[in-house]
């Protein structure tokens, strides 16, 4: 029988926990049982306002909330650590991690490991979520646009745009793990597995940080030869944005946040966001975050896998750690 | 001739002047004309005012400010309405971004209230600080902002509300925290300032106020309306139901034109149907749209 409702928790009171915290407390059937946050202040103040809320400091204490979901919106280099403890100590069976899984491809497998024979497991690649990317995998699998022949991907942001020092770039663990698990994604997610050919890298805000990348990707059968592109330090962006423009036999796609652009033989189409039924019951950041949350609780009740689920979204830190190599050898 | 349009608010949105498309970012990046120039952002709102508009809503940062100081306010007899919104949460993102997160964003917001030098501020600061009260966090900020406002107005500018912003209202509003809400309420209506509030969740806030026995009569609402669902959560239907179901004229509408997707006269057809529509917002970017807009929008109204 279905247990309702569904008692979930978030660990991680950022701007990321807060905004799901505020989607979990309106999705219908899920409650908001818990809340972790390890900063003292920000505790204090939490506690104050989430009255109806228990609110701990450690992740041990969630143990007694009967829990049937946690969600993790940590710093990424605490991911492994709270991850491992949680699932170790049962707290509970179904966990949803904000990108990317982990830090490293290892501790992203041990994870896999873990969840192995639980609930669902699930990352939080929102762009699969956005219906922009979600019309151009649609548009891709019907082959609107027949064999594709190449791609590119842009993904740029101005977090660091003008910036002169290195160190929270460094602190971030670079554009690659933070930005460029986006496209990569995107990419395992249209196509499926692909080999890396080369790539590089640049310090654009001080020695020792990696803040642009460029790699190339081998075609085979399952997909086209193709170059990424991902940068921190690009002008005039207010958003991390991800274009992908994938060129095929018959037409050329491209999508990016806003809107698809399908171009085959003369005609020429734009499907913007508003073209594309991009409403849900509750808008609280972007459509797509309310999306995601919905969907990670449709897969508990409906025994579905998580999109990514861990397995789909260590291969993301694999191909880092390929790209990471390849520059490095330059 | 009906005097419908001289009890409407036309008010010119900021989006343009930060560069904001929600249609498009990457058009808004291609825009020849540059509206994020506070200097000609400040000469399209001057047009925008000579041309039927009578009100500005803003975001509260730095060059929005420094369009209110670059503008000319010379012969318009009526002088201006202000709504800015607040917090400008996309700064604040990106400072925590840049500063390594919150704790090094809270540190620079204190510190950027201690030089402000606000007593108010300073006094809800400390409370802040010794109590952890959330109620005392948002005096001490509102407090802030009020004065970091105060040295840009002119003697012919009038603070007509300030509006919570789009995301701040939402989360509290899906946090079920009605007792912040009326915080912010009663620390503005002491002021003798409208509280407004800025949401895309229209129906959503509409039924929770009248569960939280707010008052909707005593505040503003600026949310999304157009012709073609844009941005209306969770549905034009829904939205406009909602609509019908308030005491009195209290909603703003914005996105009217679905950020560039419908045209002008197209859209006041669509906004002249609906009931409690206290005022519109739309921003322009260019000098013929600052001349056009309004002019546009306010004559299905004088019909």
């Amino acid at each position: 029988m279905e247990k309702d409702p569904l008692r979930v928790a978030v660990v991680g009171l950022g701007k990321m926990g807060m905004l799901h915290c505020g989607i979990l407390n309106v999705l219908p059937k899920v409650e908001l049982a818990g809340v972790c946050e390890a900063t003292p202040l920000t505790r204090r103040i939490i506690k104050k306002v989430l009255r109806k809320v228990p609110v701990v400091a450690n992740i041990s204490e969630l143990s007694s909330l009967n829990l049937d979901a946690l969600f993790i919106t940590t710093p990424t280099s605490t991911h492994y650590t709270v991850a491992r403890s949680t699932i170790e100590a049962g707290i509970a069976d179904n966990i949803f991690i904000e990108k990317p899984l982990s830090s490293s491809y290892a501790d992203s497998r041990t994870l896999c490991s873990l969840m192995t024979g639980k609930g669902v497991s699930m990352v939080g690649y929102v762009r699969r979520y956005m219906v922009t990317f979600m019309k151009g995998k649609e548009l891709l699998k019907q082959g609107v646009i027949g064999k594709p022949l190449s791609f590119k991907i842009n993904t740029s942001s101005s977090d660091f745009f003008d910036i002169h020092d290195p160190a929270v770039s460094i602190a971030r663990g670079g554009v690659l793990k933070d930005l460029g698990c986006y496209p990569i994604d995107l990419l395992l997610w249209y196509f499926g597995d692909f080999t890396i050919e080369s790539a590089t890298s640049e310090s654009l805000t001080g020695p020792g940080a990696v803040d642009s990348v460029r790699f190339k990707v081998y075609g085979d059968e399952s997909i086209p030869p193709g170059e990424v592109f991902i940068s921190w330090c690009s002008e005039g962006y207010r958003m991390p944005e991800v274009e992908v423009s994938i060129i095929g036999s018959k037409g050329t796609l491209m999508v990016n946040d806003d809107y698809v652009r399908l171009e085959v033989g003369s005609k020429v189409s734009t499907l913007y966001r508003l073209n594309l039924g991009d409403n849900v019951a509750f808008w609280l950041g972007s459509p797509e975050y309310y999306r995601e949350d919905e969907f990670f609780f449709n897969a508990i009740k409906q025994k579905l896998i998580g999109q990514p689920s861990f397995d789909s979204a260590a291969q993301v830190e694999l191909v880092i750690e390929e790209v990471e190599k390849k520059a490095n050898k330059k | 001739m009906n005097n419908r349009a001289n009890e409407l608010l036309f008010i010119v949105g900021d989006n343009p002047f930060l560069n904001i498309s929600h249609l498009s970012q990457s058009k808004a990046r291609e825009r020849v004309d540059d509206p994020g120039d506070p200097v000609f952002a400040a000469h399209l709102l001057r047009l925008a005012l000579e041309n039927g508009a009578n009100g500005f809503t803003f975001s509260m940062c730095d060059s929005n400010l420094s369009i209110l100081d670059n503008l000319d306010l010379k012969g318009l007899d009526k002088g201006l309405g202000l709504y800015p919104v607040l917090p400008y949460a996309f700064e604040y993102v990106q400072k925590a971004t840049q500063r390594g997160g919150f704790s090094g964003l809270v540190k620079k917001l204190g510190w950027d209230m201690i030089k402000s030098g606000n007593a108010e501020s300073l006094v809800y600061g400390v409370s802040t600080t010794l109590t952890a009260n959330p109620e005392s966090l948002l005096k001490a900020y509102l407090g802030y902002e009020l004065s970091r406002l105060d040295s840009h107005l002119s003697t012919t500018m009038r603070l007509e509300s300030v509006l919570l912003h789009q995301v701040v209202t939402d989360l509290i509003l899906a946090l079920d925290l009605d007792w912040l809400f009326k915080a912010y309420i009663a620390f503005l209506s002491h002021k003798k300032i409208t509280p407004g509030f800025n949401t895309g969740n229209f129906p959503y806030l509409v039924r929770k106020f009248a569960e939280w026995n707010i008052d909707l009569n005593k505040v503003i609402i600026l949310t999304p309306f157009n012709k073609v669902g844009f941005q209306m959560t969770p549905s034009i239907e829904e939205c406009e139901k909602a609509l019908n179901m308030l005491p009195s004229p209290v909603v703003i509408a914005m996105s009217i034109l679905a950020s560039g997707y419908i045209k002008p006269d197209e859209a006041s057809k669509y906004l002249a149907s609906l009931p409690n529509i206290k005022g519109i917002a739309v921003g322009v970017s260019k000098e013929k749209q600052a001349k056009e807009t309004f002019v546009i929008l306010r004559k299905i109204y004088e019909k």
